[in-house]
């Protein structure tokens, strides 16, 4: 029997899961705490650099099954090494590979935490999977949608990596943290809880490359090597030596090791010829971005023209924009050209505080 | 009967079907260990009651050809077993090379697949679908080591040992049987089985956790003594393994008949509850193949390490795969060794008995599954309408 009254809520030990499952169950829920094992790179796994802090350590597991056991709710630690290798980072890998950007945290949320472990939910006769993700997920009974809205605590909003959610994967979510009105609220109630914050760095980029050194992750983990190539102008110039084309992203202005006479940035990555293209502060800035694998939440479909706001990377402003149907992604025009448009990232689509969806960026032009 | 206990501050009132895993001390067991622990013996008295067990348990096991070891369990067992063979090949002008099945404990493989190994020939022996060893032709006169289990810890086969330490012996390869699984379900008689070591364990008989037993052939004794490590032997514990020995021993038939009953039945039960409900390993009840007391059951749409939840939330103990150090549950390599793919061996789970379970238990056990299998036969009937 599937216990609409139960849920799995993903614990990594840290702050926001703890007060997710222990809001959860002040609200009557019969919830069952599980911290995810994923993969890890099997060279920091056999130098021990894993077992201290981050979100994927060993210590997170114990810290996990701690505050489980302070809350009074089982714990059990699942194994997702496979499903989180295949669906995160081999595309992460392979990202880098086509001279794109990845943002793992959208696959891992999209085929990892709602599908795998929603998967496991079911096995475990839980209706619900819970995070502790700063969003909120409400039902709109005109539209009989489920649509998820940014957080209350603007700063702390993740909306951004949620926009691939589905309306069958939505009916099974819970994200309890997302009326809270700021971080320092939920501190307040994870304070009663005996968290290891010392040595849990949750500034961490990606949770499976705890040095932070995405480079030589790549050419311990990547398929190719990295090939020295030409950094090229935007007409074809060549003008020094790149060191391998996934050390670079669109934007990217320091660590290009070659100097010019005014600032140059990355404006584009062209794997073909292992070529980086440079250009100055004007050629960084687009205007209309093509995009595809696009999902959208508050309805199936738009019509051309329609109106909204965008947001090209986590950390962006959403910009004022409208969106076409192009080939089988979509078209999205900026009244104001965008800065440093990233093939490979996220463009996510806002009305105002409603996420409406998003795509994964793969052209721009100004 | 099943009834809560209260031990300590811990409140059970678990339905133990891990028994594959550990047993819970016999209370004449934890009597024999009480009256042991709270009496000072001299030195002259301990060796005393030491050689008596030791001649004791030599008697239970048909084993005047060894010398008896008791270690702190079957892994250490395990170990120096692997070891001491390491060294003697080293010395000698055998081949440096050893034998092991794709089934053996961690405490084997883990030992022969690491550096303690790195100057061997590792030789792993694939088995068939039920955990028969395959031949090798490799299997010539030049020496070497084998090791191999006797019973299997998760589908419970018998393991043809009798032929295998025959095979191995005849080509000059020194032998070490895991009798661990072994023990209690089968009448064993080392002198017969001839090979060189043999590794027991105290906690699988409803004896103490933390005693392991090491058998070696009188002749290679003194190799053993020479790497053992130095330690008070645990009296108690010794003389617990005497008594949970001889308890089993004495109600031998008593112990396989219950553990064909229960066997039997939870077979019978399973096939109803769901036609693709498949076990692995022997199916049919048959003492010289299996041991009943041991059943993997492999399921449609769960994993084990589902199952195992479910259970564990509704106060039951069963066990899937091996657990790593983060208490996850992997795929076993078991059930991979016998030919099922990683999604196949992930479904499968363990239910192991003892004396002290009962039908109402299992029936618990199984009214739990059922409710887990529900809403997904419910989702393939609406899928097939």
């Amino acid at each position: 029997m599937i216990n609409n009254k139960r849920v799995v809520v993903g614990m990594s030990g840290g702050v926001d899961s703890t007060v997710a499952a222990y809001e959860l169950k002040r609200m009557g829920y019969e919830v069952i705490g599980v911290n995810m094992r994923l993969w890890q790179d099997p060279y920091l796994e056999d130098a021990h650099l894993m077992h201290e802090g981050g979100c994927c350590s060993l210590s997170a597991v114990e810290d996990a099954r701690r505050v489980c056991a302070q809350i009074g709710i089982p714990f059990y630690a699942l194994d997702f090494k496979a499903v989180f290798k295949e669906t995160v980072v081999d595309y992460f890998i392979d990202s880098y590979e086509k001279g794109e950007t990845p943002n793992p945290c959208i696959a891992c949320n999209k085929f990892v935490k709602f599908d795998a472990l929603l998967e496991k939910a079911k096995q475990l006769g839980a209706y619900y999977v819970a995070t502790g993700h700063y969003a909120k997920i409400d039902f709109n009974e005109a539209s009989q949608r489920y649509e998820i809205h940014q957080s209350d605590a603007v700063e702390k909003d993740q909306t951004y990596a949620l926009y691939n959610l589905t309306q069958a994967q939505l009916a099974h979510i819970l994200m309890p943290l997302g009326s809270f009105k700021s971080k320092d609220e939920v501190r307040a109630i994870a304070a009663q809880f005996d968290i290891q914050i010392a040595g849990k760095s949750d500034s961490q980029e990606i949770c499976f490359i705890p040095d932070d050194d995405y480079v030589g992750f790549l050419s311990r983990n990547g398929n190719s090597e990295m090939r020295e190539g030409d950094f090229v102008s935007t007409s074809g110039d060549v003008l020094g030596k790149h060191q391998g084309i996934a050390r670079y992203t669109v934007g990217q202005r320091k660590g290009l090791g070659v100097t010019f006479g005014k600032p140059m940035y990355v404006v584009g990555i062209d794997v073909v010829n292992n070529r980086v293209i440079l250009g100055d502060n004007e050629a960084v800035f687009s205007e209309t971005v093509y995009a595809d694998t696009v999902n959208f939440i508050p309805f199936e479909d738009f019509k051309d023209g329609y109106a909204c706001q965008a947001k090209i990377r986590y950390s962006a402003q959403a910009a004022s924009c409208k969106l076409y149907h192009h080939k089988q992604g979509i078209k999205v025009v900026f009244e104001m050209p965008q800065r440093a448009v990233t093939p490979g990232q996220a463009i996510v689509f806002y009305d105002d505080t409603l996420l409406i969806g998003g795509g994964t960026i793969r052209k721009h032009k100004k | 009967m099943h009834k809560e206990r209260q031990v300590g501050t811990f409140k059970m009132d678990k339905i133990y079907l891990d028994n594959a895993g550990t047993t819970r001390v016999r209370d004449n067991v934890l009597k024999t260990m009480s009256s042991f622990f709270s009496t000072n013996f001299d030195a002259r008295t301990t060796e005393k009651i030491l050689s008596e067990a030791r001649q004791r348990i030599i008697e239970l096991l048909g084993a005047s050809q060894y010398d008896v070891f008791f270690t702190s369990c079957g892994s250490e067992a395990n170990n120096i077993a692997l070891n001491v063979m390491a060294d003697l090949i080293r010395k000698s002008a055998g081949r440096r090379r050893i034998f092991y099945t794709a089934i053996e404990h961690a405490s084997i493989y883990r030992t022969v697949e690491s550096n303690a190994f790195e100057d061997f020939e590792r030789i792993r022996l694939a088995v068939d679908r039920i955990g028969m060893p395959l031949h090798h032709n490799e299997i010539d006169g030049q020496g070497g080591a084998a090791t191999m289990m006797y019973v299997n810890n998760e589908i419970g086969s018998i393991l043809p040992v009798y032929k295998w330490i025959d095979t191995f012996k005849s080509a000059n390869i020194l032998t070490h049987v895991d009798a661990v699984q072994a023990l209690g379900h089968i009448k064993l008689t080392l002198d017969i089985l001839g090979a060189d070591f043999v590794t027991l364990s105290a906690h699988k008989i409803h004896g103490p956790k933390g005693l392991g037993i090491l058998l070696v052939k009188h002749e290679l004794a003194p190799f053993v003594e020479q790497i053992l490590r130095c330690y008070t032997i645990n009296m108690p514990y010794v003389m617990g393994f005497v008594t949970a020995l001889e308890a089993r021993y004495k109600a031998m038939t008593e112990h396989l008949e219950h553990a064909a009953m229960l066997k039997t039945y939870i077979i019978t039960r399973l096939k109803q509850i769901h036609q693709e409900i498949k076990i692995i390993g022997f199916e049919a009840v048959d003492s010289e193949k299996s041991v009943s007391a041991i059943i993997n059951v492999q399921l449609p749409y769960l994993e084990g390490d589902s199952i195992v939840i479910g259970c564990d939330m509704a106060g039951i103990a069963v066990s899937s795969g091996s657990a790593c150090s983060s208490g996850t549950m992997q795929a076993s390599h078991v059930i991979k060794a016998l030919g099922f793919s990683e999604a196949e061996a992930k479904r499968c789970f363990r239910i192991s008995t003892s004396d002290f379970t009962t039908v109402e238990e299992v029936d618990r056990m199984l009214e739990v599954l059922c409710t887990m299998l529900e809403p997904f036969e419910e989702r393939e009937r609406n899928d097939q309408q």
